[in-house]
């Protein structure tokens, strides 16, 4: 009798801990879902990829390395259509891939605090806005390799970055440096 | 960066100050004399208990609440906080004036309307309009614009309100600590400090084509001159003159004045202007914010590949 109790826990808790790690994989599918928010930009684009999300609105040219950081700004002139409300954009590049994207947007209503960005963000990427830490006006939340970032400092700002391609690129310069 | 944290402590404090001004003022009747607006009457101080406690007490907490909150609210709390203390500063001081008293709880004021505007002025959702490109027109009109700014905003800052904190510096009796060749060495300052501030306006107007008003800015990222060194000669330059105005002076209220110029633009307008920058000039900038300090001078001129 005891011994059934006992496997009877056992499964229990072991049911328990594959649905706790099961919840927290379905959180992180930054890759497999674009958003608008992002522009349906991911991360591991090549430039070719991210070129055809933009179609003739952009030109995203690459150096023969695969190395660029691609910048675009919509302070002067008007975006686009498919850059809508976006005031500056950052596409950087390594390796032929895309693992970092940071857009600026024009002021929005829907958007005027942290709080709300980080609301939006957690909508378009069902992520648990619990799980966003907030330091210094910042939201971070990170989810395997990759990282997203908000912030309001003068207008609303995204990042999306692959952490693991980020951390081969400093260790690389490091190595350059030495 | 943390300009809403900032904002929080600084109100937090601010609120915390007034309720502890008034503790004293009512626990040590004493401290009365230091801040009475009329020579012969208290009555014209105590009278503000209410309002300074509800609107410059509680409503600075409760700012710094919203603020730490990150809340849509904040920019409405510190405007409120800011018309409060605006009006009880302009009133003490024209009270001030009349009876020539109560010069200490005006010089006390000052300062705590010049932040909290500033921080309410950074908070509001205005930022895009405190950073405007300068319209395309000839070098001259360029320069022309420039030279009247320089000669605006340098009669203002280096003349006037220099003046009116050495008369209230004399009327609150504040020791002036003098030593040898002062006013020489402060000269020397005074003009070597300038020539770079009119050198960085200069660079900035020839090659940025713009001025130095964020409200008129360049188009340009200029890397050029005293900018390849340090990321902010300007503000250097302002600093180093109020420091040696003070030090002409012999006026630690100047000196005071100066230096919370540069706290003011540091944690206030500094994270707005780079991040405006960002947002214009992209992968340059960020080249050149990571090679070039924004206080302490480089050794070498940094320069764009």
């Amino acid at each position: 009798m005891k011994n059934a109790l006992a496997k009877l826990i056992f499964v229990i808790l072991f049911s328990l801990v594959f649905i706790v790690a099961g919840t927290a994989q379905t959180n992180c599918e930054f890759n497999s879902k674009p958003a608008p928010l992002l522009l349906n930009l991911q991360t591991g684009m090549s430039p070719e990829q991210a070129q055809s999300v933009f179609g003739k609105a952009l030109k995203i040219k690459i150096k023969k390395n695969g190395e660029r950081t691609f910048f675009q700004n919509y302070i002067k002139k008007p975006a686009p259509d498919v850059l809508r409300g976006v005031r500056a954009l950052y596409l950087r590049f390594y390796d032929r891939k895309l693992y970092q994207i940071e857009i600026f947007y024009e002021p929005r209503n829907d958007l005027k605090t942290l709080e709300e960005v980080v609301n939006a963000l957690s909508a378009q990427f069902n992520l648990p806005v619990a799980d966003w830490q907030i330091k210094d006006n910042r939201a971070q939340i990170n989810c395997g390799e990759i990282a997203l970032v908000a912030d309001y400092i003068l207008n609303p700002r995204i990042e999306l970055t692959d952490e693991i391609v980020r951390a081969a690129i400093e260790k690389s310069r490091k190595k350059d440096k030495q | 960066m943390k300009i809403r944290q900032n904002a929080a402590v600084y109100f937090a404090m601010q609120g915390i100050a007034v309720i502890a001004w008034w503790f004293l003022l009512v626990f040590v009747p004493t401290s009365r004399k230091y801040f009475q607006l009329e020579n012969n009457s208290e009555t014209s101080l105590l009278a503000f208990w209410l309002a300074d406690l509800s609107l410059l007490g509680i409503g600075s907490i409760a700012a710094a609440g919203l603020c730490f909150r990150a809340s849509r609210h904040a920019p409405a709390a510190l405007w409120l906080v800011v018309g409060a203390i605006s009006y009880a500063t302009f009133y003490c001081l024209a009270f001030a004036w009349l009876t020539d008293a109560g010069w200490l709880g005006v010089t006390l004021m000052f300062p705590a309307m010049i932040w909290s505007g500033n921080f309410a002025v950074a908070l509001s959702p205005v930022g895009n309009l405190m950073f405007r490109q300068s319209k395309e027109s000839s070098t001259g009109w360029i320069m022309t614009k420039t030279l009247i700014q320089i000669v605006v905003v340098w009669t203002l800052i280096l003349v006037v309100f220099p003046y009116f904190i050495i008369t209230v510096e004399d009327k609150l009796g504040v020791i002036r600590p003098t030593f040898p060749f002062q006013k020489i060495i402060a000269g020397i300052s005074f003009f070597g400090i300038s020539f770079v501030g009119l050198g960085s306006s200069y660079t900035m107007s020839k090659i940025g084509r713009g001025t130095p008003l964020p409200l008129d800015a360049t188009k340009k990222l200029v890397v050029a001159g005293t900018y390849s060194y340090v990321r902010n000669p300007m503000a250097i330059s302002g600093i180093g003159q109020g420091i040696a105005i003070a030090l002409f002076l012999s006026s630690p209220l100047v000196l005071v004045y100066a230096l919370m110029g540069g706290f003011i633009w540091q944690f206030i307008f500094r994270p707005l202007e780079e991040e405006n920058l960002r947002e214009k000039f992209g992968a340059d900038y960020e080249n050149y914010r990571k090679n070039v300090r924004c206080w302490i001078p480089n050794r070498r001129a940094f320069r764009l590949k």
